[in-house]
């Protein structure tokens, strides 16, 4: 899962620090005449700082709809809008932070359609931002498959470490139950909306390969895919005892990068 | 959690339905289908972005469908696609517009022709060029940023996975490969964009060197293109094309135009002249890499230019006839030595070309120094030496000899003071212009000490101008006045190499400023021994202080002695008084001091013989001194110390005037006046001594009589008694002496004039032979000790080891010559020191106990 392309300390761009200053100025005076500095190795974009609430900051609006664009249905809970603090989704989110800073109809409009979440784990993924922990509307943990959902929205919108802690939280929870199982109603949708490498693919295919599991009966909740990858998983497996208390998860991790770094890292004009 | 089932089914529906509204198949399949109608929504918001009619597109639309491309494995296609998209663009909008931009004049220039055009045109042409370029490249640049925000998810998921580099990456290799290395369209050479953009911003930093305004903006913001593309996908920090192209032909360029630039300074101006145009151009230099390209480079062209216009020609330029170092120096250019020193400080951190001609100026104005002092002390040379030119000497002779060596002592003195001045001439330079560079204090100090070592007599003047300075140069000067002087001592005697003749010459001068009570101030004399004590060691200044302490243990011991006689009681007989100073043998310079005529042959002191109330003197004296001091020996030195002698010369009867009358003089003779004077005491009116009478009844070594006899008998001043025959010869045996008793002086208190000995000055030739012998034996006793001291401790030596640290023992002192220190181990060897070890493979010698 990581390639040294994505570790933001591995090649380092001398520019980013600057333009992105620039940005943030705007552009007068344009920076061409300003000395270049020489490159700043002593402390590259590891870890921004986190975003506060100390004084007044830009709400900006995001309408979260759980169908496709141009269907709205009656139910109201199908549609629903969240004000947030511009500067914390900016700050977790790259896909928000382009979306609200860069030049199309939503850094106009300063709101956002989004298509295809649920509202409500929505809802969780604007807790965190604020709080950074992962609970439902009641309070409590969510369902694993809720936690498999968040998980998506993270990896749609690019929150690494939302993802990382949604994909604990699942196995903690996996644990707790006492079963050792997980829901065999979320594999489809894992499968529908991961990558062949997704952490959280490889995750399930671990869970799932494991000896002592009972027999497979709904059939229609394992995707071919998904078949095919435990059983390999099973083949590569070299020894029979494994009791599976409980799973090393950083090989599920996604690598984790300041928020929207890498877009403050890319050449920029004025 | 009731209700949990009943929403998802709800949704799950709504998803369905969705998936339907925006043409997917809801089965997850996989067709080209699905692909196309994403790409359609993608390819069409690229257009609109590339357009820049972005702002009415909705970013979360297009970011979905490329997520669900990726999501679909179809991100290697949507990759490609991208890029074929990039590639058209190039090719279809970018690339036509800036083709037109390229003139023939352009070409021209690149390819090395001429442009046929004003610089003005080919200003204008090229800067059109440049603004098109950097336009490109900033809409690139804009487009690209928002292409990748779109793309997101195809970088972090897919790119990721396949390791292949962003987007936004192989759009700058794009951008590299189809607009800056595209091939022009109508040249022939095969000239690429890179080419005429290269030549273009070249051309236009070549006419700002020339003195032109041009517009840095605009270039800088070309440069910033090139520092942000590399030659690979790697984007290796090393291969950004502003390194790998632009600035290797910058550099070349620059050098070329140095080159030129040099020669022509070389061949049409001056040294000052070059020193601030190459000042100049590493500032300017310096300044285009803030302004108009990047600092990537500044270390680079600095060595250019440095190479170029300083280290090529330096020489040349050093050399060059009223501007060169040599002139600097001379005039004081301390502007030029400023920036000489500052731009050969950048090419050459040992300066040795500076070095070299400094040290070489230094010498050669210290040879001067050297020269005229020695040229003005013969040319107004006395037929011979001071000291000697008395035998036919008379009143008026006498007089000019004294103020030639009067001159001589001044032209010492005018020595040092040259050096001095140039010393400072050179400190002030060191301290100006050469920033206090330790290298090149270590180079001056060196030449310096050559130089003046070159000259014979530097540790007699040196000694000599300390001398003068603690008789009288430091009457009335402040503190710190005086401070100056001592440093000024301290700094030459620094230098001189042959501090073993030098001790024997301060030695021999504080023995007369002592002894004669010339010294100014005990106190500077102390100081000035501590700083010599800091400079050369204890060994060196051991017996100075012993002479200073003999001289404040003779006073106690003159006033110990005249309580004592007052204690006695014994005033009845005529008791002279009596001033003493006791001089421990080992510390004093006798023969400096005038005691070399009283040894004889086989060198044992001859003693002259007192008067009788001078030896009953000297008895009582020895009798008060050896009380509390047993075992010593005095010996009583004649040729040392002064009497005051009373005088009466009666009145001659028939004279009137001042013969008429009786006349009471005070006589002050040196030691050997007196014992003269004193044998006429007994002598009836009339009488008169031959000169050998005197002679046997004194003892006083010839030389030393005959002189005194001269002042007693032919000077005026204190003419107390009479020569015969009446001439103004020196006397010589056969001559008759009586007293003088028509002897008249208006003063009551007459000094017989002192022909030598009280006064420090320049040492004749014989004299100095004299010294300089005297200083080869005693080196040659040091050197025996040495050579013993190492032996003993080696027991056996290599002759080359031997040597070497026979030099390094003695470098504190002076700088043995080797050929003494052959013969004195030679002696060594006779006396059976040392032996030759027989059948070593190198000279070898062994120690004998």
């Amino acid at each position: 899962m990581s390639s040294s392309d994505d570790i933001p300390t591995s090649t380092f761009r001398p520019f980013a620090s600057r333009w992105a200053g620039a940005r943030i100025s705007g552009s007068a005076g344009g920076p061409f005449l300003t000395p270049i500095q020489a490159p700043d190795v002593g402390s590259p974009v590891t870890k921004r700082k986190r975003p506060n609430l100390v004084g007044p900051q830009t709400i900006v609006k995001v309408n979260v709809h759980a169908c496709g664009d141009g269907f709205i249905d009656g139910d109201d809970t199908h549609h629903q809008s969240f004000p947030i603090h511009k500067n914390h989704i900016c700050h977790y989110s790259p896909f928000f932070d382009a979306a609200f800073n860069g030049n199309f109809a939503e850094g106009e409009s300063q709101e956002v359609d989004l298509y295809e979440v649920k509202p409500e784990i929505f809802g969780i993924f604007v807790n965190w931002l604020y709080t950074q922990e992962i609970v439902s509307g009641d309070g409590e943990a969510p369902s694993v498959r809720s936690l498999v959902y968040l998980w998506l929205l993270a990896d749609r919108i690019l929150v690494s470490s939302l993802q990382n802690q949604a994909i604990d939280l699942i196995e903690r929870t996996r644990q707790q139950k006492g079963n050792d199982r997980l829901p065999s109603e979320i594999f489809p949708i894992i499968y529908d909306n991961t990558n062949a490498n997704s952490g959280l693919r490889l995750y399930v295919v671990r869970v799932c390969s494991a000896p002592y599991l009972a027999q497979i009966k709904n059939s229609k909740n394992y995707p071919p895919q998904f078949l095919l990858d435990i059983v390999n998983a099973i083949r590569d497996r070299s020894t029979g005892k494994d009791r599976l208390a409980s799973v090393l998860m950083t090989p599920y991790h996604v690598p984790e990068e300041g928020g929207g770094g890498d877009r403050a890292k890319r050449l920029k004009t004025q | 959690m009731a209700s949990q089932p009943s929403t998802n089914t709800a949704l799950e529906r709504g998803l369905e339905m969705s998936r339907r509204a925006a043409g997917l198949n809801p089965l997850g399949g996989h067709g080209d289908n699905d692909f196309e109608s994403q790409w359609d929504i993608l390819s069409s918001a690229l257009r609109e972005i590339h357009t820049k009619n972005a702002s009415q597109l909705s970013f979360e639309q297009i970011y979905r469908a490329s997520y669900k491309i990726v999501l679909k494995k179809q991100g290697d296609k949507l990759y490609d696609r991208v890029k074929e998209f990039e590639e058209q663009w190039f090719g279809g909008e970018v690339m036509p517009n800036i083709q037109k931009l390229i003139t023939p004049n352009l070409v021209n220039i690149a390819t090395g022709g001429m442009s046929g055009v004003t610089a003005n045109e080919r200003r204008m042409t090229g800067e059109e060029f440049l603004r098109g370029l950097k336009a490109a490249w900033e809409d690139h640049i804009t487009t690209m940023n928002m292409t990748t925000d779109v793309l997101m998810y195809m970088d972090r998921v897919y790119c990721t996975d396949n390791r292949k580099p962003s987007i936004f990456t192989t759009s700058m290799g794009l951008f590299r490969e189809h607009v800056l290395r595209s091939v022009i369209s109508d040249s022939r050479a095969g000239l690429i964009i890179f080419d005429i953009l290269n030549s273009v911003i070249l051309d236009q930093i070549n006419m700002e060197r020339d003195g032109d305004v041009i517009d840095k903006t605009l270039i800088r913001a070309c440069v910033y293109m090139l520092e942000g593309l590399y030659e690979s996908d790697d984007e290796n920090e090393l291969e950004k094309l502003y390194l790998t192209v632009f600035q290797v032909a910058f550099l070349a360029d620059a050098k070329e135009h140095y080159q030129k630039e040099c020669a022509t300074l070389l061949r049409e101006s001056d040294a000052s002249t070059w020193l601030r145009q190459t000042r100049k151009r590493l500032a300017e230099e310096d300044v285009r890499c803030q302004t108009t390209i990047s600092m990537l480079t500044s270390e680079k062209i600095a060595k250019v230019v440095e190479e170029e216009m300083i280290s090529a020609h330096l020489t040349e330029f050093l050399a060059m006839e009223g501007s060169g170092i040599k002139a600097m120096i001379e005039n004081d250019r301390y502007e030029d030595l400023t920036l000489l020193y500052q731009l050969i400080s950048r090419v050459d951190p040992s300066k040795s070309p500076l070095k070299i001609a400094l040290q070489a100026r230094v010498v050669e104005l210290g040879s001067e120094i050297n020269k005229t002092i020695t040229e003005s002390e013969s040319a107004p040379a006395p037929p011979a030496q001071p000291e000697d030119g008395e035998a036919e000497a008379g009143d008026k002779s006498k007089a000019t000899k004294q103020s030639a060596a009067a001159k001589q002592t001044a032209a010492a003195i005018r020595w040092v003071d040259e050096v001095l001045t140039l010393k400072d001439k050179f400190d002030t330079m060191w301290k100006n212009c050469l920033s206090e560079d330790l290298i090149l204090q270590t180079a001056l100090t060196k030449s310096f000490s050559d130089f003046i070592n070159l000259f014979p007599r530097c540790s007699e003047y040196v000694s000599l101008f300390i001398d003068d300075n603690l008789k009288r140069g430091i009457k009335g000067k402040t503190e710190s006045e005086i401070e100056v002087v001592l440093d000024k001592a301290t700094t030459l005697l620094r230098y001189i190499q042959d501090k073993d003749m030098f001790e024997r010459y301060y030695k021999k001068h504080l023995a007369r400023r002592l002894l004669h009570g010339k010294s100014e101030s005990a106190d500077v004399e102390k100081q000035m021994i501590s700083r010599m004590k800091l400079e050369i060691g204890n060994a060196f200044t051991t017996k100075l202080e012993g002479m200073f302490k003999d001289m404040t243990m003779s006073e106690d011991l003159t006033a110990g002695y005249r309580s004592h006689i007052q204690n006695l009681g014994d005033l009845d007989r005529k008791q002279v008084d009596l001033g003493i100073n006791v001089l421990t043998t080992n510390y004093w310079p006798m023969e400096s001091m005038g005691g070399a005529s009283s040894r004889g042959e086989d060198g044992t002191l001859m003693s002259c013989s007192w008067p009788t109330e001078i030896m009953n003197l000297q008895e009582s004296f020895k009798k008060f001194y050896l009380k509390e001091r047993n075992g010593r020996k005095l010996t009583w030195l004649g040729f040392l110390g002064s009497a005051d002698i009373k005088c009466v010369f009666p009145k001659i009867p028939g004279k009137e005037g001042i013969l008429g009358r009786e006349r009471r003089h005070e006589l002050n003779v040196p030691t050997y006046g007196m014992i003269i004077l004193l044998l006429f005491n007994i002598l009836a009116d009339g009488e008169s001594l031959t000169y050998e009478a005197i002679q046997q009844s004194t003892n006083i070594p010839p030389q030393d009589l005959s002189r005194m006899l001269f002042t007693l008998s032919v000077l005026p001043k204190a003419r107390v008694l009479t020569k015969n025959p009446a001439n103004k010869e020196l006397p010589k045996p056969g001559d008759k002496f009586s007293f003088n008793a028509s002897f008249t002086s208006k003063a009551v208190k007459i000094k017989a004039p002192v022909m030598v000995g009280a006064v420090n000055k320049v040492e004749g030739e014989e004299e100095r032979k004299d010294t300089e012998d005297r200083n080869d034996e005693h080196r040659g006793y040091v050197i025996d000790t040495v050579i013993v001291r190492i032996m003993k401790a080696r027991k056996l030596s290599t002759h080359q080891m031997l040597f070497s640290e026979v030099i390094a023992q003695l470098a504190q002192r002076f700088n043995p010559n080797i050929n003494m220190m052959k013969k004195r181990i030679e002696s060594l060897i006779e006396r059976e020191y040392l032996e030759r070890v027989e059948d070593a493979q190198v000279p070898t010698y062994k120690y004998l106990a």
